[in-house]
C-alpha cells in the first residue's frame, strides 16, 4: 500500500498503539448473555480528519446549540417560557421520562445543567454534517481519543510534527475548570462512579487521574444535615463541593428516585436542592435529551439565542402531529424508528431491514403510543476507511463532539469517532460491538 | 496536595493494603518457588517441594500427580496459585488507578499478560523471571509515580506485612525480619497514624513469636476495613 496520507508514518506504527493500550488497561465492559466481560475497545488507527474550516462550522454550532439547551434546561425548570409562547407543547415536556417535577424551581451552580454534553453527529455524502442527538445526561467517550493521542504521539511523533493537528490533550484540564467553575465552597471534588462493572469504568478512573480529582464510590460519600462529605480515614470527613456522577439520575438518590437504588448517595438531592453540592450533570437533563425534545432543539436556538441555527438535525417528524404520523406511517420503509427513552443503539430500527409484517407491528405500535416514537428519514452517512490487516475497509462511523460548560462553553478540538466493524450496519454503538477511532482536527 | 491526603476513605485503603500484599506475595512466591524448584533437581523425591507447600500454606494435592508447579502458578481455580494473586492484585489496582497512575497500574497489567502468555505456552518456572521484573518495577515506580504520601505509605504497610509474614513462615534470619520492622516504623511518620503503635506492636509480635502471627496478621487485615 502506497500512502501519502497525513497518518501513514503513524499506520506503521499501529502494532505498537495496540500494544500500548493493553498495557495501559484501556478496556470496555459489555454485558453479553448475562455475563460481564472486559474487553479492549478496538481501536483503528486511522484518524477521522475534520478540516480547520468545517471544525469552524461545527464548533461554532455546537456550542450555539449546548446554550441554547442549558436555556431550555433552565426555562423548563422554572419560568417556561418556551411552553407558554407555544414553542414546544406543554404535554410534549411533560410527559417526558426525563422530566423531573423533582427538580422544578432549582437553579444549579453558575446556571449551568449540561457540563459534559455529547453530541452525536454524521457526515452526510454530500459533506454536511447532521446532528443525530443530544447527550446531555451522563455522556461517555473523551477517555478513549484523549489516550489514544497521548499513546499515538508516543508512538509516531513525527506523524504529528508534520501534521498540524490541534492537540487534544487538554480535555481533563477542562473538565477540571467546569469542576471548578461550579464548585460550592472550594470542597472537594469528585467523580463518582457505580463501580469496575460498570461499562466504562476504564473511563471514569481515567478522568479522575487525569483531572487530578478523587474517584469515589459510592459507599465513600455521604449526606449529614443537607451537607454532602467524602468519607476519610479515621471518622474524618471532607466537604465535597461537586460530584461529577457517572450514575443516571433514577439511581443517584433512593430517597427521592428509585428507592432499590444501591448505588444512590441517601438525601444528595436535597443537599443539591439547597444548593449545598454542584452536580454534573445536573439532574432533570433528561428532558433535553429526550429524542422527541430533539426535534425542537433548533427552535430553541432562534428562541433563546435569537441566531439561526448553525447545525442542521437529520429531517425528523414527530407522530404525535398529525401530518407526520400520516408520513411515517405511509413511509415507514425508508426511515429509521427511534424510541425516545432508549440510548446505547438498542431502540433504534431501519425499515428497510424489517419484513412486511414487522413493518406492520412497528405502525401499531406507533399508533398506540405516538409520543414514544420519533422517525427520521436515514442519512448516507460516508464510511471512513478502517484497517483490516493489512488494506483498508470502509465502514459506517459517527462523531460525538464534546462541549464542556462552566462560566464558558468550550468545544473540544477532538472527539469520539465510533464505527460499525459490520459492512452492513449504521449502528456504530460501543455496545454493539463497534470501535472507535481518534479524531483529528487540523489547525489549518 | 492537602486534601488529596485526606480523601482516602477506609474502602480504598483496604484495597490498596491488599494491593501491596497481593504484589508483593506474587513477588516473593516466584521468589522461593524457583528456590525451592532448583533444590528439587537434585532431590530424589519431592520433598523440596512439599517443603514449599507446607511453608507457604498451599493446598499440595497437586504434588502427587507431579502437577504441582503449573498448578501452583497458572490455575485459576486454587485461589493461592500466582494467577489468583496476580488477578487479586489487578482487581485492586484497577480500582486505585487514579491515585496510584497509569504509569504504575501499566506494571501489574503486563505482569498479569506475560504470565497469561506463558500460561499458552506451558512455560516453566524459570521462564517467568519477567513477571518478576516487571513486579519489581511496579514498586519502583510506586515510589516514582504516587504523589500522595498516605497512598504510598499504606501500599508500603501491605507490603511489609506480607513480606513479614512470608518471611516468618520460611524461618529468615532474625536480622532480614528486623530490617523490614524498621521500613514500617519509618512509615509510622504518616499523619494518619495508620501505622500506629499498636499495629507496630501486632508486627513486632508476629516477628518474635511465629505462633502468634495468624492473629496478628487477621488483626492487620482487618485495620483498614473498618
Ligand atoms: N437518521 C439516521 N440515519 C442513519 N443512521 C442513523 C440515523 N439515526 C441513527 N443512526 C445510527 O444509529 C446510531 C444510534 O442512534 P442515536 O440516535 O444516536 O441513538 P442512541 O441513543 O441509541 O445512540 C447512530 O449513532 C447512527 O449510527
Ligand atoms: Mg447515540
Amino acid at each position: 500500500m502506497t500512502d501519502d496520507s497525513i497518518y501513514a508514518k503513524l499506520l506503521l506504527q499501529r502494532d505498537a498503539v495496540n500494544k500500548w493500550m493493553e498495557r495501559c488497561g484501556v478496556r470496555f465492559g459489555i454485558y453479553k448473555n448475562g455475563s460481564f466481560k472486559e474487553q479492549i475497545f478496538p481501536f483503528d488507527a486511522i484518524p477521522r480528519v475534520i478540516s480547520a474550516a468545517d471544525w469552524q462550522t461545527l464548533s461554532r454550532g455546537l456550542a450555539q446549540r449546548v446554550m441554547a439547551l442549558n436555556a431550555f434546561l433552565k426555562d423548563v425548570y422554572t419560568k417556561r417560557s418556551i411552553i407558554r409562547d407555544g414553542i414546544v407543547p406543554a404535554d410534549f415536556v411533560f410527559s417526558s421520562k426525563g422530566y423531573l417535577p423533582q427538580c422544578e424551581g432549582i437553579i444549579p451552580p453558575a446556571d449551568v445543567f449540561s457540563h459534559i454534553s455529547g453530541i452525536d453527529l454524521v457526515q452526510a455524502d454530500d459533506g454536511t454534517w447532521f446532528v443525530l442527538e443530544d447527550n446531555l445526561r451522563v455522556p461517555s467517550g473523551a477517555s478513549y481519543p484523549l489516550i489514544a493521542r497521548d499513546l499515538t504521539r508516543k508512538v509516531s511523533p513525527e506523524t504529528f510534527a508534520d501534521a498540524s493537528v490541534l492537540d487534544n490533550r487538554d480535555y481533563a484540564s477542562l473538565l477540571r475548570r467546569v469542576l471548578d467553575d461550579v464548585n460550592v465552597s472550594s470542597g472537594l471534588e469528585v467523580v463518582l462512579t457505580p463501580g469496575r462493572y460498570n461499562s466504562a469504568f476504564f473511563e471514569h478512573s481515567y478522568l479522575a487521574e487525569k483531572a487530578g480529582v478523587v474517584l469515589a464510590f459510592p459507599d465513600d460519600i455521604f449526606v449529614e444535615d443537607d451537607l454532602v462529605y467524602y468519607k476519610g480515614l479515621l471518622n474524618k470527613k471532607e466537604r465535597v463541593g461537586v460530584i461529577y456522577r457517572r450514575i443516571s439520575d433514577e439511581f443517584m438518590d433512593p430517597m427521592t428516585f428509585e428507592k432499590s437504588s444501591l448505588l444512590g448517595i441517601p438525601n444528595v438531592f436535597s443537599a443539591y436542592r439547597k444548593g449545598n453540592v454542584a452536580i454534573v450533570n445536573a439532574f432533570g437533563n433528561g428532558v433535553a435529551d429526550d429524542k422527541g425534545i430533539y426535534y425542537f432543539v433548533p427552535k430553541m436556538v432562534k428562541y433563546y439565542l435569537g441566531e439561526e441555527p448553525i447545525l442542521r438535525n437529520a429531517p425528523t417528524y414527530l407522530p404525535i402531529f398529525p401530518d407526520d404520523y400520516k408520513y411515517v406511517i405511509d413511509n415507514l420503509p425508508t426511515l429509521v424508528i427511534k424510541d425516545v427513552a432508549e440510548a446505547g443503539g438498542y431502540g433504534v430500527m431501519f425499515g428497510r431491514d424489517m419484513s412486511a409484517e414487522r413493518l406492520d407491528q412497528v405502525r401499531a405500535m406507533i399508533k398506540a403510543d405516538p409520543r414514544r416514537w420519533i422517525a427520521q428519514e436515514v442519512i448516507n452517512f460516508i464510511d471512513l476507511d478502517i484497517m483490516d490487516g493489512d488494506s483498508t475497509v470502509k465502514r459506517k462511523s459517527d462523531f460525538r463532539a464534546f462541549v464542556l460548560s462552566g462560566k464558558n462553553t468550550e468545544v473540544w478540538p477532538s472527539g469520539l469517532t465510533r464505527f460499525t466493524r459490520d459492512p452492513k450496519s449504521f449502528v456504530v454503538n460501543s455496545s454493539q460491538g463497534g470501535g472507535f477511532k481518534d479524531t483529528w482536527v487540523l489547525a489549518k | 496536595m492537602k486534601y488529596l491526603n485526606l480523601a482516602i476513605s477506609p474502602a480504598k485503603a483496604d484495597r490498596l493494603y491488599w494491593l501491596g500484599r497481593y504484589a508483593e506475595r506474587a513477588i516473593l512466591s516466584l521468589h522461593l518457588l524457583r528456590r525451592y524448584c532448583n533444590a528439587d533437581i537434585d532431590a530424589d523425591s519431592h520433598s523440596p517441594l512439599e517443603t514449599f507447600a507446607t511453608l507457604m500454606g498451599v493446598p499440595t494435592a497437586a504434588l502427587k500427580s507431579g502437577n504441582f508447579v503449573a498448578d501452583y502458578l497458572y490455575s485459576t481455580e486454587n485461589l493461592s496459585s500466582i494467577a489468583s494473586t496476580l488477578a487479586a492484585a489487578k482487581n485492586n489496582a484497577m480500582l486505585e488507578r487514579n491515585d496510584i497512575k497509569t504509569e504504575v497500574l501499566a506494571y501489574v497489567e503486563l505482569a498479569v499478560n506475560t504470565l497469561e502468555a506463558a500460561k499458552a505456552n506451558n512455560a516453566g518456572v524459570f521462564e517467568l523471571q519477567p513477571v518478576s521484573d516487571y513486579l519489581m518495577s511496579f514498586w519502583g515506580a510506586v515510589g516514582e509515580y504516587v504523589r500522595s504520601r498516605a497512598v504510598r505509605n499504606i501500599l508500603t504497610i501491605g507490603r511489609c506485612v506480607e513480606r513479614l509474614d512470608v518471611m516468618i513462615r520460611f524461618c529468615y534470619e532474625p536480622e532480614r525480619i528486623a530490617s523490614v520492622l524498621e521500613t514500617l516504623e519509618s512509615v509510622d511518620e504518616a499523619e494518619l497514624a495508620l501505622c500506629d503503635n499498636q499495629t507496630i506492636d501486632y508486627l513486632r509480635k508476629m516477628a518474635a513469636m511465629p505462633e502468634a502471627s495468624s492473629e496478628a496478621l487477621s488483626k492487620l487485615n482487618s485495620l483498614f476495613a473498618a
